[in-house]
């Protein structure tokens, strides 16, 4: 069949799957601690190049491209803006590192730093309730009733004058690696961490990554890439048709 | 698929609804004496896994970078924002203002207790104190100021005690009353009128004379302001109505994207 039809409807999926991107990147605009994602596109190589086939029936298609498709999404890790909450006990990390968090005995990494005391004296995500790690790598606890808890520079965690723990704060060599879990948070057991100096900023969180007019600009960009391809698609459709209109006249 | 995006951006417009309605509330409340503003938590959603990052992609090479597509965001919850607030004095003696942490301690009808940071306290018929709101929640171990004494000769004194000038000019005890504290006050529920509920979140109070381990003093005839910033919610507000706005473009977008499908064959 026309190989140029395969091409112009993997060019609109892969544009429709940028806009899936970009759609959880607006959505996610407000959503502290949000790193935006960027949807990466990748020449697709030839049915011969990939060894699925030995090659073309037709030598005239060898030399054609494979088209488009998503390659993957790339996260981007540039800090986002601080934004002053007056709340001791919300957390932002100045340059890279995360925060480690576990739920149901399983680790996570986060740059959400909304943290409460829970009745038990536990320091918890204000999010879910997740434990907050040490950097012992257990978890974090103060003495409910013994007032006000917050955080200094190098992430120790004070309660009344004194230090009652200290925030766990890990860097990641390869965040690509990392996995998305949903609620701000990374899956840990991917990828290998080491412990970070924390620079924490108390009373503090950190803004989403997301720029949404860039977003949006992006977003007409896809629809319009997405509608190029579209027309191709029809165009050729045209043709086919016209060929076998002129077949059945002949 | 455009579907995923519109319901992607369906879920933004949602939680940027309910956003609105926080910082709503927050405004209307600019005025509400003891009254605590909120934030809304959001949260991002699950992602689809298209493809795991460090799958193997050949004999020597794994893929550095997965695909994930996130399904949009969701309010994790909202959060009490416990800061102090501003004073206003009043030179009402029966009002009092906490300056530091802590709770007064009122009596619901039912004889639950409720906890607020309202501190405009009234004298009711039957000589107690009792919070100027719509419903007049009892003073918990309010004393019964006795008839004689006028209410402008009642006051309160900075580590909680209740007292009243006597005829021979001393300042007489009528009673001494509690504040209470909880480990986690953000955990507290929000009943209205001004009062807060003791929740499984907040944990247990602990009661004790002001001043005393770790909670507030009180400041006799002011009142404790709302934290509500106008111009910090306004602001907050406008974005928030912005990216609304910009969510649905996002469905505009899926949309205009389904209608060319739609239209691919004529």
């Amino acid at each position: 069949m026309i190989y140029g039809l395969y091409q112009s409807a993997a060019g609109m999926m892969t544009h429709e799957y940028r806009q899936d991107v970009l759609a959880n990147n607006i959505a996610n605009a407000e959503t502290v601690g949000f790193k935006r994602q960027v949807a990466v596109f990748a020449e697709r190589l030839r049915a011969e190049q990939t060894g699925l086939r030995s090659g073309a029936g037709d030598p005239s298609l060898r030399a054609l491209t494979g088209g488009v498709w998503l390659g993957e999404t790339r996260t981007d890790f540039d800090a986002g803006a601080f934004i002053n909450t007056d709340n001791p006990t919300d957390a932002a990390l100045a340059g890279p590192g995360f925060f480690r968090v576990s739920k149901d005995g399983r680790e996570f990494l986060t740059r959400d730093g909304r943290f409460v005391v829970a009745p038990d004296g536990s320091l918890v995500a204000a999010s879910d309730g997740a434990g907050v790690l040490g950097a012992g790598g257990g978890p974090i606890h103060v003495n409910p009733h013994g007032g006000p808890v917050s955080f200094d520079e190098d992430g120790k965690v004070q309660q009344g004058g004194l230090t009652v723990g200290r925030l766990a704060v890990v860097d990641v060599a390869d965040p690509g690696g990392l996995r998305h879990a949903g609620a701000g948070r990374y899956a840990a057991g991917s990828v290998e961490q080491t412990p970070a100096e924390p620079h924490v900023v108390s009373g503090h969180v950190e803004a989403s990554g997301v720029e949404p007019i860039r977003e949006l600009a992006s977003m007409l960009e896809a629809a319009r890439a997405y509608q190029l391809n579209a027309q191709m698609l029809t165009l050729q459709d045209q043709t086919a048709a016209r060929v076998i209109n002129f077949a059945a006249t002949v | 698929m455009a579907i995923t995006a519109l319901h992607t951006a369906a879920t933004g417009m949602q939680a940027l609804s309910t956003k609105i309605d926080v910082i709503a509330n927050n405004i209307a409340n600019a005025e509400t004496v003891g009254f605590k503003s909120s934030r809304a938590n959001f949260q991002d959603l699950l992602y689809q896994l298209r493809a795991q990052p460090g799958v193997q992609t050949s004999d020597q090479t794994t893929s550095p970078l997965g695909t994930q597509i996130g399904l949009g965001v969701a309010i994790s919850n909202t959060q009490l924002m416990f800061r102090q607030g501003s004073a206003m004095q009043t030179g009402i003696g029966t009002d009092a203002m906490i300056q530091g942490d802590g709770f007064l301690q009122v009596e619901l009808p039912d004889g639950r207790i409720a906890y607020t940071r309202a501190g405009n306290f009234v004298r009711n018929a039957d000589g107690e104190l009792v919070l100027g709101n719509s419903i007049g929640y009892r003073l918990k171990d309010s004393p019964t100021i006795p008839e004689e004494v006028p209410t402008t000769d009642v006051s309160w004194t900075s580590n909680g005690q209740i007292t009243a000038l006597g005829a021979d000019g001393q300042q007489q005890l009528l009673g001494q009353i509690q504040l209470a504290r909880f480990p986690n006050p953000s955990g507290l529920i929000q009943y209205g009128s001004n009062v807060y509920l003791q929740s499984d979140a907040s944990g247990e109070p602990v009661e004790g004379n002001p001043g005393e381990q770790g909670l507030g003093t009180l400041l006799p005839g002011t009142l404790e302001l709302s934290t509500t910033e106008a111009v910090t919610e306004l602001v907050e507000l406008i974005k928030t109505q912005r990216v609304f706005q910009m969510n649905s473009q996002s469905i505009e977008t899926a949309d205009q994207a389904l209608q060319v499908v739609a239209n691919l064959r004529r």
